[in-house]
């Protein structure tokens, strides 16, 4: 997988002295930079076309808004009340269904260089609640480790999550970009995931992102290195074969990882916002992912038709469960009907699945 | 845009036979589809009121920049001469196309397709950019490069699709999705659509769903509308065109969607083994998604009512029901 190595950078003045940025900078000599005193961020229809190239500017600057969050979930389906810590946002892996693509109005990859504000937010929102826990992911707006050979933001948020008693981190990655995890004390405080999908997926709707090997080889160091895991088949996606496809998938990741250290597997079929559509049409014009049945969602996103749905996590879950029957499953955003017609149970409530996955955090 | 002078052109009037002027020669024509009727009957009874602006081109040519409707109806009338306005020809293309075009804009809307030429030759002269802000506002349209990209192609469609947008046949919104066909799926898709004469949602309906069981069966266009269902439908002399368009829509309904039509028939038959009276009315939650059913009633009086309210009552204890709504 190619690292990301922009073409220009832009640093905003007030952050030009932050510890990150400087580490940045090293890390990208001979890359014109430029610095600003105030970022105008270019007009969203101007970008949109550029989407790509604009990917290639890298803005280091301050976060005015807030870093830390309740992922907003979904109105009508059961929502697993995480949280999210925004340090950076976009991804040049640019895969065809990545909503970021409707989701940011800024094209550019950015990098919020004023991580002791972050870590004083932080401390304000966990110590506020000692007692609750706290799953906190990175790989919201962005790939929690595509930025991590620049600016190694997890030899500073892993070890602070160590030291946090109620709060977990969770690191989301299609990457391979682990050598900083390797040695960090981390007190098993930090599950670090990977996305998974069929391997002829990877290949035309994942293809700057790592294949299915090196994913699951990187998953095994850090098995190695004590950390605990998460695997998330999501989004799943339908097309003929997928069954051959995806079994696949699941017996090399039980034949590569012991089922003993992964702490979730999630699954969650590929939905999307109506806007997404037009984007990938533009953008991906031979991707056929938005082609299958998708009927619009309580929640107004597009979604399989629910037989199918149902039909692929009864599947997958099967396969799963037969490498060890007391792994631990979850649906994102799914109805309890369809909890119960796929994995065989259901929680009652949001605040139930919080509890469950709280649960798989500890024990 | 044209600067403050360069209208001070030092323009001259002068009796112009239309044999010295290249009647082939479309640099600045910007009007399609047009009809010379009812300027021949004005010239006919009042002349011309405003003289064509010609430019001296090579020679002893002149090239049109205004008035190619006016010269046509004249020499329609059988008049080989006019009196016109000559630009000299030290007037630049750019300068000669922005006359033309502003000509027009002051008293006429364009339809689709001119709006298309007009784009094309204004990107002779000026980046997308100041297309994009300065003229597709002119044009009606909103300052936005997808709209710079979809009206760009419309001039180069086929004519039979240019005259099926002017008549109304096809849509301004479904010309843009068909230019960016290929021209044999394009004219396949756009002979169904002129031959259906469909309402402007149901042509997007029929486009959308042409094009994606195309790209999801990696099929032609035109193998998906040459499908035996949809050339038995459209000679099917029992079905007038209403009958034959909604019948071809709910074929490739099906087609893009099986799983969800083959439940909705499902539903449909199990609804109609229960005869429901008729004033009930029981529809599944859309798309079978979420578990709201939607249960309507119908009465007159207290009466009636009271036998509604019974005959649910029977209903709530009829197993075919119980399984219609649990599944």
């Amino acid at each position: 997988m190619e690292r990301y190595r922009p073409r220009r950078i832009l640093v905003e003045k007030a952050v030009r002295n932050s510890p990150l940025t400087r580490t940045v900078l090293q890390r990208l000599p001979g890359i014109p930079v430029e610095y600003l005193k105030k970022i105008t961020l270019p007009p969203s229809e101007h970008a949109s076309p550029n989407w790509l190239d604009s990917q290639q500017t890298l803005l280091v600057c301050s976060n005015k808004g807030r870093f830390f969050e309740r992922c907003p979930g979904t109105k009508n389906y059961l929502c697993c009340h995480y949280h999210i810590l925004n340090f950076a946002t976009n991804c040049h892996l640019n895969c065809t269904y990545c909503i970021l693509q409707a989701y940011l109005n800024n094209p550019f990859t950015v990098i919020y260089a004023n991580t002791e504000e972050m870590f004083k937010e932080l401390d304000g929102a966990l110590n506020h609640s000692p007692t609750k826990l706290y799953r906190v992911g990175t790989g919201e707006y962005t790939d929690s480790l595509i930025l991590d050979h620049l600016t190694s933001f997890t030899q500073l948020v892993v070890p602070y999550f160590a030291r946090k008693g109620s709060a977990y981190l969770e690191l989301k990655t299609k990457t391979d970009i682990i050598a900083n995890l390797e040695g960090l004390e981390h007190r098993g405080k930090t599950i670090v995931s990977w996305s998974l999908n069929a391997e002829p997926l990877i290949t035309t709707e994942e293809k700057n992102a790592c294949s299915l090997d090196e994913r699951l080889k990187a998953a095994s160091y850090c098995e190695k290195w004590g950390y605990k895991l998460g695997f998330h088949f999501d989004p799943l996606i339908y097309y003929p074969g997928w069954k051959g496809d995806y079994q696949k998938v699941v017996e090399k990741l039980f034949h590569t990882i012991d089922p003993k250290s992964v702490s979730w597997i999630s699954l969650g079929c590929f939905r999307f916002i109506p806007q997404l559509k037009a984007l990938i049409k533009q953008r991906y014009p031979g991707s056929k992912i938005l082609y299958q049945e998708f009927i619009r969602g309580l929640d107004g996103k597009m979604r399989y038709f629910k037989p199918i749905r149902i039909e692929m996590y009864t599947t997958m879950a099967a396969w799963i469960r037969s490498y060890d029957p007391k792994i631990f499953m979850y649906l994102c955003m799914e109805s309890s009907e369809v909890w119960k017609k796929s994995l065989g149970c259901a929680p009652h409530s949001s605040q139930e699945l919080q509890g469950w996955l709280d649960h798989q955090c500890v024990i | 845009m044209l600067k403050k002078n360069t209208i001070s052109l030092y323009p001259y009037a002068k009796k112009v036979h239309f044999n010295s002027v290249d009647l082939k020669d479309n640099s600045f024509l910007i009007s399609y589809g047009y009809d010379l009727t009812l300027l021949s009957e004005s010239i006919k009874k009042v002349g011309v009121l405003s003289p064509p602006l010609l430019r001296k081109k090579s020679g002893s040519t002149y090239q049109i920049i205004c008035g190619y409707k006016r010269i046509r109806a004249l020499k329609k009338l059988g008049i080989t001469s006019a009196f016109c306005t000559i630009l000299p020809p030290t007037t630049t293309d750019k300068e000669s196309f922005l006359l033309s075009l502003y000509d027009n804009i002051s008293h006429r809307a364009f339809n689709p397709i001119e709006k298309s030429m007009v784009i094309n030759k204004l990107t002779r002269y000026y980046p997308d950019e100041t297309i994009v802000k300065e003229f597709l506002p002119l044009l009606n349209l909103h300052p936005h490069r997808s709209q710079l990209k979809a009206f760009t192609p419309l001039c180069r469609v086929e004519k039979t699709i240019k005259d099926a947008v002017l008549e109304g046949t096809i849509s301004e919104s479904t010309v843009t999705q068909l230019a960016q066909l290929d021209r044999v799926s394009r004219n396949a898709l756009g002979s169904l659509l002129i031959a259906l004469r469909l309402t402007v949602s149901t042509q997007a309906e029929l486009l959308d769903y042409v094009t994606e069981i195309a790209i999801r069966d990696t099929l032609p266009v035109e193998k998906v509308i040459g499908a035996k269902e949809i050339r038995a439908l459209l000679k099917n002399p029992q079905l007038n065109q209403p009958q034959k368009a909604d019948a071809i829509r709910n074929y490739l309904r099906a087609r893009r969607y099986p799983s969800l039509t083959a439940k909705e028939r499902e539903f449909s038959l199990s609804l109609k083994k229960l005869k429901l009276h008729p004033h009930l009315h029981l529809s599944p939650p859309p798309s079978f998604e979420g578990n709201h059913y939607h249960l309507s009633l119908h009465f007159k009086d207290l009466e009636e009512l009271k036998k509604r309210v019974d005959e649910l009552h029977r209903l709530l204890h009829n197993h075919s029901f119980i399984t219609l709504i649990e599944g």
